[in-house]
C-alpha cells in the first residue's frame, strides 16, 4: 500500500461515517495550500469519486473505509501513515510522512525543507 | 417606476432594470412610497383577475425575497427585506377588494387618520339605533346590514366601471366605503368567548 | 464551503441534521440515537448535558432542568405555575428575567432559560463540528410557530451564546411542511398538527410548485406532551392516596408518567411504580385524563381554518409532527377534527429537524434540493400599540405574510416635547393588559415644537425570522427619531454581551467582529511567511516579483490598520496569488530534493511544470 491508515483511524472513520448516516461515503485525503504559508493536510467526506482519484480500501468487508487521494496530493502522500488520536490536548487525524520528516495534524503547515 | 430602467445599477455598474439588477442579482433601492399596481407591474384598475395578482408577486418574490440573500452583504439583505416587505403589501392590498377600491380612490390603502369623509347623519343615526336593537338581539340587524351593504357594493362597482371606461369619477368611493366599515360590524356573529 | 445546519431545539428532544448528498440526515451519537435529550445538569465539575442528566434528574432534582423551553422569553410571573410543575426555584426578585437557581451539595447556580438552552446546542454544535470537520457556515433553528417576539429573541440569544451563526429562525410546523413536501412534491393544502412536548401549533400551509405559504397558524406555547405527563401523575398520586411528595419523588414520578404513557402507545394496560407500590393504568383511564388537553387543541384548529377561509374539505393532507402525536387517541382525535386520516409516514421526532436542514440548504445559494423552493411563512400574532384607555390599536394582523411593514404616525401632546413612549403588544385580546408585552419604544431626539405639530411616522417591520424592528421618523425635519428599545421581558443586548465575554470559549461579542479577528490573524500569518520566504529564498525570485511583492504586503499593512475585513480578505488572497509562481519554484526545488534516485525531470512533467520534457 502506497498509504497506510492505522486500525485507529479506520475505526474513527467507520464511526463518524455511521454518525452523519453516510456508510458509503468515501474518505478523502489531501494536501492544500501551496502559496508561502505552507501546505497543510485536510480530511473530508465525499459523495462522489473522481476518476483521476486514486482510491485505496481498509477494513473489513463490514467496516470498510474508501479512502480517495486526488493525484496532485497523492504525489506528496506515497508513503504517508495516517493515524487517529484523542489526547487531552489534541483529538484528531496525524500524517506520518517521511518526506517531510515530522507528523502533523490538520490544518497544521508543513514544508518539505 | 419607468424612470428606474435608465438607472445603473449601484452594484455592477450596468444597467439594473426595476428591482433587481438583470445583470448582477442585486435588488435596488426600493421606493419609498410604493404603487402597488406599478409594484407588481400591473396597470391599475379595480376589475382584477385575482391570479395574475399572484403570478406577479410570485414572480417578482421569487427574486427578491430575503432566504435568496442569506449569504450577501448587509446591505442587499436589507434592501430585499425591504422589497419583500412592499411586495407582501402590495399583494394584499390589491387583493383585498375594499383595500384595492380606496387606494384607487385617495392614494392611500387605510383609512385617512384626519381629511377623512364625514357621514351624513341620517346614515349615523341609522347605525346607532341598529347598534340599540342588535344589543338586545343579537343578530337581528344582520339581514337588513347586508342587504345594505350588498347594494352600497353594487353603486361600487357601477362608479368603477364608469371610471374604467374613461367617465365618471371616484370623489363618493371614500365615503361608500366607511359606511361599508360600519355595516361590517353587525354581519359578523357574536365572538365566542375564550 | 461550510455546510448550513438545521437544529430542532425542542421542549422533550433536540436533533441536528445535515443535507449530504442531496440527503437531510439527522446526526447520530455514539449509540446511533439522533435525540438529545433537552435535559441540562449543573454539576461541580462542569455542566452534563443529554441522557445522563435526564435519566438522574430525579437524583439530582435541584440542579436539572428539563422542559427550559417552557420557560423561554417569558415574564417570571408567568412562569411560576411551571416552576411549581417541576419544583424549579426562581429568584423571586427578578421581574423581568426568569433566573433558575441550581442547587446540589455545595453548589450554587443561577443560569436563565437562553443559558441552560445554549448547552443543550452547544452540544447539538459539537456533533456537527466532529462529523464536518470544521464548524458549520450557519444555522437555521426552529421555534414553535406561535412564539411571539420575545421568545424567539431569547432562542436567537441561546445560539449566539452557543457560538451558532442563526441564519433563519424557521417556524417547526413550516419546517414539517418542507420535508413532507420536498418528499411528496406534491401540490395543495396541508394541516400540520404538531405537538410536541410542551407547545401546539396547528398550521395550514399551500404547496404549489415551487412556492410553500403559510396561510394561516394557530396553537398555545403552553400546551403539549408534558401535560399528558403531568394528568397521568396527578392519576397516580390521588390513587396511592398521597398528598405532598417531596422533590425527588415528584421528578421520579414525572418521568416514569412519562415512560407509561409511551408504553401505552403499543399496550392496553401498563404499571407505575413509586416505590412499593404500584398502580396499573389502562389506555381507555389514560385517554380520559388527557382528552382535556386534546380539546384545548381544537379551538386553534378551528381558528386557523377561519382565518385562513376554508373549510375540512379544503384540506388536502393532514400531516403529524411531534412524538406526542404517536399516543393513538391524538391521531383519532385529529381524524376527527379534520374528516381524514393524518399522514404519518416521515417519524415525527425527525422531521422537523430534516426539514430545518433542507432550509439550510437553501440558504446556501447552491442547493441540491428543489432548486428554488420559496418559503413564504407568516406572523403568528397581531401587532399593536396601546393607546388611550388601555385599549389595543392593532396595527399588523396576524397570519399577515412575513415580512411586514406597517407604520402609523404620532404627534406630541406637550409643547417642546422631545420623547414619545409607545407600548408595543402582540396578540389578539382587547385590551392591553390582556395581551403580550413585546416592549417598550421610547422615541428620543425629536425637535422641540409646539404641541400636535411634530409628525413622527414609526415603522414597524417583522423580518423574516418574524422578530420586529423598529425605526422612526420626524417627518417635518427629516430627524430620525433614535429608538431605545427596552425589552419587557428578557436579557438586555448588554447582558448577554457580558455572558458572551465571560464564557471561556467565546470571548468574542460580535460575528463581525470575530470575522475581523480571524482576518487579521490569518492576514498575519501570511505575511510573515512570505517575509520569511522571501529572504531566505531572494535568488528564486525572477522579473520585478519582489517589488510587485512589496506593494502588495503595504497594501495589505494598510487594510490592517484600517481594519477593513473585507480588504485585508482580498489583500490576503492578492499576495497569495502574486507569490504563487514564486512559492512553486520553492517546492519543486525541495520536492527533487527530498526524492532520492528520482529524475528532477520526471518530477517536474508529474507535477505540470511547462517546459519539461518527456525524455
Amino acid at each position: 500500500m502506497a498509504i497506510q491508515l492505522t486500525e485507529r483511524a479506520v475505526t474513527r472513520v467507520v464511526e463518524l461515517a455511521r454518525k452523519r448516516q453516510t456508510p458509503e461515503a468515501f474518505f478523502r485525503i489531501g494536501i492544500r495550500g501551496g502559496g508561502c504559508s505552507g501546505l497543510s493536510y485536510f480530511v473530508d467526506f465525499s459523495e462522489t469519486a473522481d476518476p483521476k482519484d486514486k482510491v485505496f480500501t481498509f477494513g473489513a468487508p463490514d467496516a470498510q473505509v474508501k479512502v480517495l487521494i486526488d493525484r496532485k496530493s497523492y504525489l506528496f502522500l506515497n508513503g504517508t501513515e495516517v493515524d487517529w488520536k484523542a489526547e487531552l490536548m489534541k483529538t484528531g487525524f496525524e500524517f506520518h510522512n517521511p518526506l517531510s520528516g515530522k507528523s502533523c495534524s490538520c490544518g497544521e503547515s508543513f514544508t518539505l525543507a | 417606476m419607468p424612470e428606474a430602467e435608465n438607472l445603473a445599477c449601484w452594484k455592477c455598474h450596468e444597467r439594473a432594470g426595476v428591482a433587481v439588477c438583470v445583470s448582477c442579482g442585486a435588488p435596488q433601492p426600493p421606493p419609498p412610497s410604493p404603487d402597488p399596481f406599478a409594484v407588481l407591474g400591473l396597470t391599475p384598475r379595480f376589475f382584477l383577475d385575482p391570479t395574475l395578482v399572484d403570478e406577479a408577486y410570485k414572480r417578482l418574490t421569487r427574486k427578491l425575497h430575503p432566504d435568496r440573500f442569506s449569504g450577501k452583504a448587509a446591505v442587499e439583505r436589507r434592501m430585499s427585506l425591504q422589497w419583500t416587505a412592499i411586495l407582501n403589501d402590495a399583494r394584499r392590498v390589491l387583493r383585498d377588494p375594499d383595500r384595492r377600491a380606496r387606494w384607487l380612490a385617495t392614494g392611500s390603502a387605510e383609512v385617512r387618520e384626519r381629511g377623512g369623509p364625514r357621514l351624513d347623519t341620517p346614515f349615523l343615526q341609522q347605525m346607532f339605533t341598529w347598534r340599540e336593537e342588535e344589543e338586545e338581539d343579537p343578530g337581528v340587524i344582520a339581514p337588513r346590514a347586508q342587504a345594505l351593504a350588498a347594494s352600497i357594493r353594487a353603486e361600487l362597482d357601477a362608479l368603477f366601471r364608469a371610471w374604467e371606461a374613461g367617465q365618471g369619477e371616484l370623489s363618493l368611493v371614500e365615503d361608500r366605503l366607511a359606511r361599508l366599515k360600519y355595516l361590517d360590524g353587525f354581519a359578523v356573529v357574536p365572538p365566542q368567548k375564550e | 464551503m461550510a455546510a448550513n445546519i438545521g437544529i430542532d431545539l425542542g421542549t422533550t428532544h433536540s436533533l441536528v441534521a445535515v443535507v449530504i448528498g442531496g440527503k437531510a440526515r439527522c446526526l447520530l451519537d455514539e449509540t446511533g440515537d439522533p435525540l438529545v435529550p433537552s435535559a441540562v445538569r449543573y454539576a461541580p465539575d462542569g455542566v452534563v448535558v443529554g441522557r445522563d442528566a435526564r435519566d438522574r434528574a430525579s437524583e439530582f432534582t435541584g440542579s436539572t432542568f428539563t422542559s427550559v423551553k417552557r420557560f423561554m422569553g417569558r415574564a417570571p410571573q408567568d412562569c411560576s405555575s411551571d416552576a411549581a410543575l417541576f419544583r424549579y426555584e426562581m429568584d423571586p426578585d427578578d421581574e423581568r428575567v426568569v433566573r433558575l437557581i441550581a442547587r446540589q451539595g455545595e453548589l450554587v447556580r443561577t443560569v436563565t432559560p437562553v443559558e441552560v438552552s445554549s448547552e443543550i446546542l452547544k452540544v447539538l454544535r459539537a456533533r456537527a463540528v466532529e462529523v464536518l470537520f470544521g464548524e458549520p457556515g450557519g444555522a437555521v433553528i426552529t421555534v414553535p410557530a406561535y412564539f411571539d417576539d420575545a421568545q424567539r429573541q431569547a432562542t436567537r440569544d441561546a445560539a449566539r451564546l452557543a457560538g451558532l451563526e442563526v441564519l433563519r429562525l424557521l417556524n417547526e410546523p413550516t419546517a414539517a411542511a418542507i420535508a413532507y413536501g420536498l418528499d411528496t412534491r406534491g401540490s395543495g393544502r396541508f394541516v400540520v398538527y404538531d405537538l410536541g412536548g410542551g407547545t401546539f401549533d396547528v398550521s395550514i400551509l399551500e404547496l404549489d410548485g415551487d412556492v410553500f405559504q403559510v396561510l394561516a397558524t394557530a396553537g398555545d406555547t403552553h400546551l403539549g406532551g408534558d401535560d399528558f405527563d403531568q394528568a397521568l401523575a396527578e392519576f397516580v398520586r390521588t390513587q396511592l392516596g398521597l398528598s405532598e411528595l417531596d422533590d425527588a419523588t415528584h421528578r421520579g414520578l414525572l418521568l416514569a408518567a412519562e415512560a407509561a404513557k409511551r408504553r401505552l402507545s403499543e399496550l392496553d394496560v401498563t404499571e407505575i411504580r413509586l416505590g412499593d407500590a404500584v398502580v396499573s393504568v389502562t389506555r381507555s383511564q389514560f385517554e380520559a385524563l388527557i382528552m382535556p388537553v386534546l380539546q384545548r387543541t381544537s379551538a386553534a384548529c378551528r381558528q386557523a381554518l377561519a382565518d385562513a377561509k376554508l373549510g375540512r374539505d379544503g384540506i388536502d393532507a393532514v400531516v403529524l409532527v411531534g412524538g406526542s402525536t404517536r399516543t393513538p387517541l391524538v391521531r383519532r382525535h385529529v381524524e376527527e377534527l379534520f374528516g381524514r386520516a393524518p399522514y404519518c409516514d416521515l417519524n415525527p421526532d425527525e422531521v422537523v429537524a430534516l426539514g430545518a436542514a433542507m432550509q439550510a440548504d437553501i440558504l446556501t445559494g447552491n442547493s441540491s434540493l428543489a432548486d428554488d423552493l420559496l418559503l413564504l411563512d407568516v406572523i403568528p400574532l397581531s401587532l399593536g400599540l396601546e393607546v388611550m384607555g388601555g385599549v389595543v390599536e392593532r396595527f399588523i394582523p396576524r397570519c399577515s405574510t412575513i415580512p411586514v411593514s406597517a407604520s402609523q404616525t404620532f404627534t406630541t401632546h406637550v409643547d417642546g416635547q422631545t420623547a414619545v413612549d409607545l407600548h408595543v403588544l402582540q396578540g389578539d385580546r382587547e385590551l392591553a393588559k390582556d395581551n403580550r408585552s413585546l416592549g417598550r419604544f421610547v422615541l428620543r431626539g425629536l425637535p422641540p415644537l409646539p404641541a400636535g405639530v411634530p409628525r413622527v411616522k414609526v415603522s414597524f417591520l417583522v423580518d423574516a425570522d418574524g422578530i420586529l424592528q423598529v425605526s422612526a421618523r420626524e417627518e417635518h425635519t427629516g430627524i430620525e427619531a433614535r429608538i431605545d428599545v427596552k425589552p419587557s421581558y428578557g436579557l438586555t443586548e448588554e447582558e448577554i454581551e457580558q455572558m458572551l465575554e465571560d464564557a471561556i470559549e467565546h470571548a468574542e461579542t460580535d460575528v463581525d467582529d470575530r470575522m475581523l479577528i480571524e482576518a487579521r490573524v490569518e492576514a498575519e500569518g501570511i505575511l510573515a511567511a512570505v517575509q520569511k520566504a522571501t529572504s531566505v529564498d531572494s535568488g528564486l525570485l525572477q522579473g520585478d516579483e519582489a517589488s510587485q511583492i512589496r506593494a502588495v504586503i503595504a497594501d495589505l499593512q494598510a487594510a490592517m490598520d484600517e481594519g477593513n475585513r473585507r480588504k485585508i480578505q482580498d489583500l490576503s488572497h492578492a499576495l497569495d496569488a502574486v507569490t504563487a509562481p514564486f512559492a512553486q519554484r520553492r517546492i519543486e526545488r525541495d520536492l527533487s530534493l527530498a526524492l532520492t534516485g528520482r529524475d528532477a525531470n520526471t518530477v517536474a512533467i508529474e507535477l505540470g511544470i511547462p517546459g519539461a520534457a518527456r525524455v
